[in-house]
């Protein structure tokens, strides 16, 4: 078919040199941005983790301490809600790594 | 043996600037071909043309070879590019294709801007097909026209045209044959007889 065929020609267009130039300087010399875990992310997920620890400790020294029955269900709440929490904030954080900027040092 | 894009890509994802200059070299023409065609203006092709190779060495992190070839998630940031440009070109100035020139001029914004931008293409095929296509295209709804060039220009299969513009292969499928039909309707003048 002729339309096709039209645009099949023009599939290509030879680059200008000047434009090649540009672009060619700028991916031998632009930063490239590499996947890392960016800080604010590391350091949430240890602040998300260290909160956990204490909150199962003190579910822990509740149940121990012999508060009982009331004691353990206000236990169990505080680390299935912080749990659930936790997940929620968390975890689509995670999914989503932040990318950072490396390698500044290595740009010509 | 040329490496595949696969794995130039992965390493350019570790920060070989060789791999992606390899893939620069390879797309380059097929790219700088879709995005004239796209914005049907060949000074705001090749700047987009220069802003889609910046954001893919700064996108380059997301790219997951493991969701499709290297092909499709190119063309997806030139399509997004291009159509943010087409965007702000048309908040800025805000034209109607349709409407006359100027004052008085018989001539069409449309048939301008196909006019001062004659294409390498245009002296192969002709002035006047080249010209008319472009001015049909530029009426084509931007994801019309997005699946038309790279189905009948850059060739892709459907599933690379799903995965560029992120749609079901089924729709990919519809946009094409709408832009295509919407294009011979158009372009009723030509003979699709004449070989």
């Amino acid at each position: 078919m002729k339309l096709e065929r039209t645009l099949r020609k023009s599939a290509e267009l030879p680059i200008p040199a000047a434009l090649d130039h540009r672009v060619r300087v700028a991916l031998r010399t632009m930063p490239l941005a590499t996947r890392a875990f960016a800080l604010p992310v590391m350091a949430l997920g240890l602040a998300v983790a260290a909160t956990l620890a204490m909150t199962v400790s003190m579910a822990l020294s509740l149940a121990a301490a012999g508060a009982a029955e009331e004691g353990l269900s206000i236990a169990t709440l505080l680390v299935v809600g912080y749990l659930g929490i936790s997940c929620l904030i968390v975890l689509p954080l995670l999914f989503k790594l932040k990318t950072v900027r490396t390698g500044l040092g290595s740009a010509a | 043996m040329t490496d595949s894009d696969l794995k130039l890509a992965r390493r350019a994802q570790k920060g070989d600037r060789q791999a992606l200059e390899a893939l620069y070299e390879r797309y380059k023409e097929r790219l700088l071909g879709y995005l004239h065609k796209m914005l049907g203006d060949r000074p705001a092709a090749e700047d987009v043309f220069h802003d889609v190779w910046i954001k893919v060495m700064n996108s380059l992190p997301n790219y997951r070879p493991t969701q499709g070839s290297f092909r499709p998630w190119l063309f997806r940031v030139a399509a997004n590019a291009s159509v943010d440009r087409l965007r702000r070109n048309k908040r800025r100035a805000g034209p109607n294709l349709d409407a006359p020139a100027g004052e008085g001029s018989s001539e069409r914004v449309i048939d301008q801007i196909a006019g001062e931008t004659p294409t390498p293409e245009s002296a192969t095929i002709g002035i006047e097909i080249a010209q008319d296509l472009d001015r049909h295209l530029a009426l084509l709804p931007e994801r019309q026209r997005n699946a038309v060039l790279l189905r009948h220009q850059q060739g892709m299969s459907y599933r690379e045209i799903s995965a560029t513009l992120r749609v079901p292969e089924g729709t990919a499928k519809t946009l094409v044959h709408r832009g295509v039909q919407a294009l011979r309707e158009r372009l009723s003048n030509w003979s699709d007889d004449e070989t």
